[in-house]
């Protein structure tokens, strides 16, 4: 019980020492989740981003831990919340978006990469005019990756869709993933999507410059690297520039479906 | 499934002797716990588990349509009667042999385990997973006891019936979901839509997959029972008037005529 305890406290304050988004990221990350039908699987993915170091934990996430709620308590604690929650009228209706909001629209920055073509290419100036959605992931990545962008791709060829969507894939292994590797495995998914890369410097600057996570590749006990660990997140940004939802690993078509139009919209 | 099987062979030690066809109850048993092995198992237990709606209703078919009724043909009837005598499942084994009862529990099974909520909450862990093939186990088990139950006197009697009850059981009511399935515009279980995909499937198609799975991959076995019910009863009308006829023309006879002399001239 005892020794439960203590790893439960080296478990808090690693997450606290290790996820602190502001302090990484300087860039504030609503605590909110995507609603819908799937919140234990929301959970399970967000548990899995957090042991890459993906996702920041969130505050009441941290809370739970400290305090080690749970059993009774943690439903006392949750029917007292739904209780206040259905008195004030507050309800996940009111969300503007089906994504993660953020606290403050923020703009969206303007590095300089290189596409598939070997051009250069200015992230936010060569994209006027059309949503932006921007990842961060490497080519032979098992599973974030592809599903990402596979719903991006059945997203945006459904009827009814904004044509003024752009994915910009960002590559977070440049010494493996050149620009026809990038070309190759986007073909996969569509071939308007739209891969950058640079030399790590660049890449890990854009990252921050995203307040993305900047992805690493651990190194276990043994010292031998294990897979890269990346920001699992989709960064969005409307035609007017400006970034107001994120869009986690793993989100549904049906939330892309109901907030594409709505950022497009916003010029 | 070895215990299953070994525990099997050896309750058959104890068969009454001069049981005819007992090698094939055998088989038909070793066959459905194979079915069940298959179904449950690395390729198709994994891939229905966490990546393919289609794989999870191929599962789904192969425990209700396959296994289930091969289980109770493969019973003989001594040993599930000892069986039911010693667990005292005697009353409800014929209770749930009832064809309203099978056929509604199993029509409830099967709309429930194939909701979205109860496929993207139970399907995400190991022991839900189990739940639901189990249930599904039970589902088939419970439908197919009013034609197949190794008790004979919790079988229904009139052909007819069983054909309705299978028609209405089995082939009606797996449609709906079917056609949700087949027709939604949107993945509707979002274990399979935020899978890895597998071999190109996207998950729209794959779920389209599934509902076809559903829908069309029961009809050789319901519609190959009604028309093999069919034949039996036609076979059993044939014969009852054989023997009717026969009958009257025994009674009909007089005393000493020679009937052979009779057909022969006419």
């Amino acid at each position: 019980m005892a020794a439960d305890k203590a790893q439960l406290r080296n478990y808090t304050e690693r997450s606290e020492s290790s996820f602190r988004p502001s302090a990484l990221t300087g860039f504030p990350v609503s605590s909110k989740r995507p609603h819908g039908g799937v919140a234990q699987l929301v959970e399970r993915f967000g548990r899995i981003e957090e042991a890459r170091g993906s996702i920041p934990l969130t505050s009441t996430q941290k809370r739970k831990i400290a305090r080690g709620l749970h059993g009774p308590r943690a439903m006392t604690f949750l029917m007292a919340i739904a209780l206040v929650l259905g008195a004030c009228g507050v309800s996940s209706e009111n969300k503007a978006y089906s994504g993660l909001e953020l606290d403050k629209p923020r703009p969206m920055p303007d590095p300089i990469l290189i596409d598939t073509q070997g051009q250069r290419f200015a992230m936010r100036s060569d994209t006027q005019g059309s949503v932006r959605l921007v990842y961060f992931g490497f080519t032979s990545c098992p599973d974030i990756c592809p599903v990402h962008l596979e719903q991006l791709s059945n997203v945006l060829a459904r009827p009814g869709m904004p044509p003024n969507v752009k994915v910009l894939f960002v590559t977070v292994d440049p010494e493996t993933d050149t620009p026809a590797v990038i070309r190759d495995f986007l073909n996969q998914f569509s071939v308007d999507f739209i891969g950058l890369t640079g030399t790590k410097e660049q890449l890990v600057d854009v990252q921050r410059q995203f307040s993305a996570l900047v992805a690493l590749a651990p190194n276990d006990e043994e010292g031998t690297p294990n897979d890269l660990g990346h920001d699992g997140r989709v960064f969005a940004f409307a035609p007017d520039g400006l970034g107001r939802t994120q869009y986690p690993h793993p989100t549904r078509q049906t939330t892309w479906t109901r907030d594409l139009p709505k950022l497009a919209a916003l010029r | 499934m070895l215990l299953l099987i070994s525990s099997y062979l050896i309750f058959q030690r104890r068969a009454p002797k001069g049981d005819d066809g007992e090698t094939k109850k055998r088989r038909l048993f070793i066959i459905s716990v194979l079915l069940l092995w298959a179904a449950t198992d690395w390729p198709l237990g994994l891939l229905g588990a966490s990546y393919l709606a289609s794989a999870h209703m191929l599962q789904f078919l192969i425990y209700t349509m396959a296994v289930a009724p091969l289980f109770w043909l493969g019973i003989p009837e001594w040993m599930a009667r000892r069986i039911a005598g010693r667990l005292r499942l005697y009353r409800l084994m014929g209770r749930i042999a009832q064809p309203v009862v099978g056929g509604v529990l199993f029509n409830f099974i099967l709309i429930a385990t194939h909701s979205p909520w109860a496929v993207d909450n139970f399907r995400t862990n190991q022991f839900g997973s189990f739940l639901m093939d189990f249930v599904w186990l039970i589902g088939g088990l419970l439908v197919w006891a009013p034609i197949v139950s190794p008790i004979t006197e919790h079988r229904m009697t009139s052909y007819p019936g069983r054909m309705a009850y299978l028609f209405l059981a089995l082939g009606v009511v797996p449609a709906v979901p079917a056609g949700f399935l087949t027709f939604a515009g949107f993945p509707l279980y979002a274990i399979y839509e935020l899978a890895p995909r597998v071999h190109g499937l996207s998950a729209t198609t794959d779920q389209q997959l599934a509902g076809l799975v559903m829908k069309l991959g029961g009809i050789p076995v319901v519609w190959g029972t009604i028309v093999a019910l069919m034949y039996q009863w036609s076979e059993a009308t044939r014969a009852e008037s054989a023997a009717s006829r026969a009958k009257n023309t025994a009674l009909s006879a007089p005393e000493g005529f020679d009937q052979s002399n009779t057909e022969a001239d006419q």
